[in-house]
């Protein structure tokens, strides 16, 4: 019974939009257009819901009558302009009451805060082309963020968003870059998200929100890449390089780390040849002292770290548990990104201090590891020595028996 | 005295590979039988020290068997204990006092006192372990 | 030296009558003919069983049954223990062989027709003793909790559950409830450590027995033979040293991995296969289609299997029975077919 109820719910707005005039007559169109929307809706979160054509558009879906169906006295709204369009969905998404009725945890802000947005203080302006709710999300085949297929999953973001971004042509009258996209997709957070298929990393939207979309300020950025390297821009802050960095109103990080274009930082960014402290400092500086010393301090809990996995490595294909090992090589990898992270302090003494633990973890695990091979070694010459043995006492015992059976 | 014939060097041959055999068979077992310095790893139990050692609104690293874990005496007195290892990158975890949870300081991931990320990149939750507290002292029990 | 030997076989003597018994040994006489080769097998197949119980029971020392502690105190041993990699290996390779010679030792038994009268409960003792190897095999491979022991028993016990009527029942005996859990990892511990070791060596016993007693195969119509005593047992110790090293060369050279710890929510790890004494079975069912007309091809597979292994467990029955011109072709057949089946499902299932 509770199956049947459950298969009825389902089919139910199925059933309905399939009965509805809208559906049998623009499915039944000539136009390809007015086919390819009737297909594309029924997959939209929307149809899903129980809604169909009349609940945006107006008219009347159960009247056959064209005339009668789409009449504007009626109700009948037809296609709204594109400039009408998030006031068209507002109808309903700015409505707590409404909404709640569907999704009670679905914000009911966006018509709002794109009204804040660069987008949308344009179009208020009168520019026609800007982005409205339809050019991110479709039209008729709109799904929820959650799901992969949706054009603003988390993974489908950059495209999404480049579709105009890093459109030459489009973006000309706005005289903005168009090479984010393709800076994006090539940095450490891109390749986090498109290549290993990690969906906390963040995406345009994470930085730049998404209904209310506008560059970050100055002051905002630190906020906004601090939201998730907390520690970094603690460590910015009370360095000695924050009073400077706010006077000259410096981008917190993208001074040195770019803004779409992030890498992951090697200490190449503290070199005293091609460094981003040369931005500022001069090369015989005692501020580039502090940081050569720094980065020899990362190089080298780096390149013991990378020669205990090396040990370890050489050690396990020889077949030897390196799992104690591993643990202290973990623990380095652990102080070798807490150093990196130090280096936002500025202070050489702080990132010596952990990256010292770090040094100190991986030659451990590299002894480990060494003397797991020397073990294996040992074993070879333990084994050749009870061959040895075993060998002369079956010689023994050959003899033996030849002395036994020549005498009997 | 009477000559070393070639049976008895035959018998001094064979006593000589029996010894041998013998030695390099029970000298392994021997020093296999002598129990190695170092306690077996990953016990089932860690006393991880006394209720006094841990103010409230505070925290301590131990290892537990290979892991690390974080007991956490929070701000209510109550004890914690969850593996330290971010899910998200493997760095270790701390507790904020003022906030009342587990954080990570590597990317800003949050997990409430029970191990459930909450916020930020981890996608799994840290594993809960048991806490024991009997007779002034802490024990961290690993979950059945 | 030799004052003090025959002093102490002179204490014994008077004792136990020992003398008695090492001159019967000499007068056991071993036939020597082109297949006397075989007659090795059955002894290294006890030196191997020796080595296992002695290398168990070392391992028994550090093992601690328990999901969450089996895994642990394996690698403890493999990697914390002095000689701990050693020991483990030796038992893990140790067992391998130690089938294998069964294996060898009962194919020539069967094709040397050494099953027949008198030796039909010699035969019979030898049949139980396999099976309960395999018993060993399959209980002790789960023991380091690792991945693959899992996934193996979880698709081994779920053979048991397609036996008709009593299949749920025996499942849930098997397992200790209705998964593969730590009750599961309990009781084929007790199994591989306290009831499988008893009933081996009781059956053991009555089979070296039996041996004694009759004394061996075609011994009285072999044109030649020697003394059991000293020639025959002086080979046997000569080739037992050279398995034992034979297995510390293979301990050392290739330690017996541990892999990753089992895990319950994981999913099976790609091309998962048992034991090679267990792939012919699992060739065969794997064979089998889903249904033979309305029964279930695997019910029917293990009905087969069951079949043949009591087909073959009675063959000094059956072979008693055929009339006398045809028991040697019988045999041939059954013998060489038998095996060159053995041997195919084997290599299927291993590159299948």
């Amino acid at each position: 019974m509770k199956r049947l109820l459950m298969a009825l719910l389902i089919a139910w707005p199925a059933a309905a939009f399939a009965q509805s005039q809208c559906v049998k007559c623009h499915a039944a169109s000539d136009d390809a257009k007015q086919k390819a929307i009737v297909k594309s809706f029924a997959s939209d979160i929307h149809r899903e819901k129980g809604l169909s054509c009349h609940s945006c558009h107006g008219g009347d879906p159960a009247k056959s009558d064209m005339g009668e169906a789409m009449n504007p006295e009626a109700g009948f709204t037809g296609v709204p302009s594109r400039a009408d369009i998030p006031k068209f969905c507002g109808k309903c998404h700015s409505q707590p009451s409404f909404m709640k009725k569907y999704n009670p945890s679905l914000p009911v802000d966006q018509e709002l805060k794109y009204s804040t947005s660069v987008h949308g203080q344009k179009r208020k302006a009168g520019d026609d082309k800007v982005a409205v709710c339809s050019d991110c999300h479709t039209a008729h085949a709109i799904r929820p963020a959650k799901d992969p297929v949706s054009s603003v999953y988390a993974k489908n973001i950059p495209q999404t968003c480049g579709r105009c971004h890093a459109d030459a042509k489009l973006m000309a009258p706005y005289k903005i870059p168009t090479d984010q996209l393709a800076k994006y997709t090539r940095s450490v957070h891109g390749k986090a998200l498109l290549e290993k298929g990690d969906s906390a990393a963040p995406v345009c939207n994470t930085c730049h929100g998404n209904h209310g979309a506008v560059p970050p300020g100055v002051a905002d950025i630190s906020q906004v890449c601090g939201m998730c390297h907390v520690n970094n821009a603690e460590f910015f802050k009370s360095s000695p390089m924050a009073e400077p960095w706010a006077k000259r109103k410096f981008h917190l990080c993208a001074t040195c780390h770019t803004a779409h274009d992030i890498q992951h930082p090697t200490t190449q960014l503290l070199s005293s040849e091609n460094g981003v402290c040369l931005k500022c400092h001069r090369p015989e500086s005692k501020q580039l002292q502090v940081a050569t010393g720094i980065k020899s301090e990362l190089e080298l809990v780096e390149s013991s770290y990378a020669g205990a996995e090396k040990a370890i490595l050489a050690a396990e294909e020889k077949g030897m548990d390196m799992a104690e090992a591993r643990d202290l090589w973990g623990a380095a990898r652990m102080s070798m990104y807490q150093a990196r992270t130090t280096v936002h302090t500025f202070r050489a003494q702080d990132v010596a201090k952990i990256a010292d633990q770090g040094i100190a973890s991986a030659r451990k695990a590299a002894q480990a590891a060494l003397d797991a091979v020397t073990d294996f070694r040992n074993r070879r010459v333990g084994l050749g020595v009870a061959t040895l043995f075993i060998s002369l006492l079956v010689l023994a015992l050959y003899l033996k028996m030849r002395d036994i059976e020549s005498g009997s | 005295m009477r000559d070393f014939t070639r049976k008895d060097f035959l018998n001094l041959f064979l006593g000589g590979g029996a010894l041998g055999l013998v030695a390099s068979t029970v000298y392994p077992v021997l020093r296999y039988l002598l129990p190695p310095e170092q306690v077996e790893a990953e016990p089932d139990a860690l006393k991880v020290g006394a209720v006094k050692d841990f103010a409230v609104g505070t925290s301590k690293i131990v290892k537990f068997g290979p892991k690390p874990i974080i007991v956490i005496r929070d701000v209510k007195g109550n004890f914690h204990a969850l593996t330290a290892t971010c899910t998200h990158l493997d760095c270790i975890v701390q507790y904020s006092k003022d906030a009342d949870l587990v954080w990570c300081a590597c990317h800003g991931g949050k997990y409430d006192l029970s191990g459930k990320n909450i916020s930020g990149p981890p996608p799994r939750p840290l594993t809960q372990l048991d806490v024991r507290v009997a007779g002034g002292d802490v024990t961290v029990v690993k979950t059945a | 030296m030799n004052e003090l030997g025959t002093a102490l076989l002179d204490w014994l003597d008077e004792r136990l009558d020992i003398r008695r018994g090492i001159e019967w040994a000499t007068h056991k006489q071993v036939p020597i003919h082109r297949w006397s080769v075989f007659y090795y097998a059955g002894g290294v197949c006890l030196f191997l069983f020796l080595l296992q119980l002695a290398s168990g029971i070392l391992l028994l020392m550090y093992y601690r049954v328990g999901a969450d502690s089996s895994y642990e105190s394996v690698r403890y041993i493999s990697s914390k223990v002095a000689f701990g990699w050693l020991i483990r290996s030796i038992h893990s390779w140790g067992a391998n062989i130690m089938i294998f010679c069964v294996f060898v030792h009962m194919f020539s038994v069967f094709l040397m027709k050494a099953f027949r009268k008198p030796r039909e409960l010699t035969w019979v003792t030898g049949c139980v003793l396999l099976g309960l190897c395999m018993a060993f095999g399959f209980s002790g491979y789960l023991l380091p909790w690792n991945e693959l022991a899992y996934f193996a028993t979880n698709v081994g016990t779920d053979i048991i559950g397609q036996v008709p009527v009593a299949g749920h029942w025996l499942l849930k005996l098997v397992r200790g409830g209705n998964d593969v859990t730590g009750a599961t990892l309990s009781r084929f511990f007790g199994l591989h450590v306290a009831i499988l070791p008893a009933l081996l060596s009781l059956t053991i016993g009555a089979h070296l027995t039996f041996v004694q007693v009759q004394g061996m195969a075609h011994a009285d119509e072999s044109p030649k033979t020697m003394p059991f005593f000293p020639n025959f047992f002086l080979r046997d110790v000569m080739l037992w040293l050279v398995v034992l090293n034979a297995v510390a060369v293979l301990a050392v050279f290739f330690p017996w991995e541990l892999g990753k710890k089992a895990e319950a929510l994981a999913s099976a790890p790609a091309g998962i296969k048992p034991e090679w004494y267990f792939l012919s079975q699992y060739q065969f069912l794997k064979l089998l289609p889903g249904k033979v007309l309305f029964i279930p091809g695997e019910l029917l597979g293990i009905i087969a299997l069951n079949a043949a292994g009591l087909f073959w467990l009675l063959t000094p029955f059956w072979d008693a029975v055929v009339p006398q011109e045809k028991k040697e072709a019988a045999v041939r057949l059954v013998g060489w077919g038998g095996l060159a089946a053995l041997l195919a499902m084997t290599i299927w299932g291993r590159f299948s």
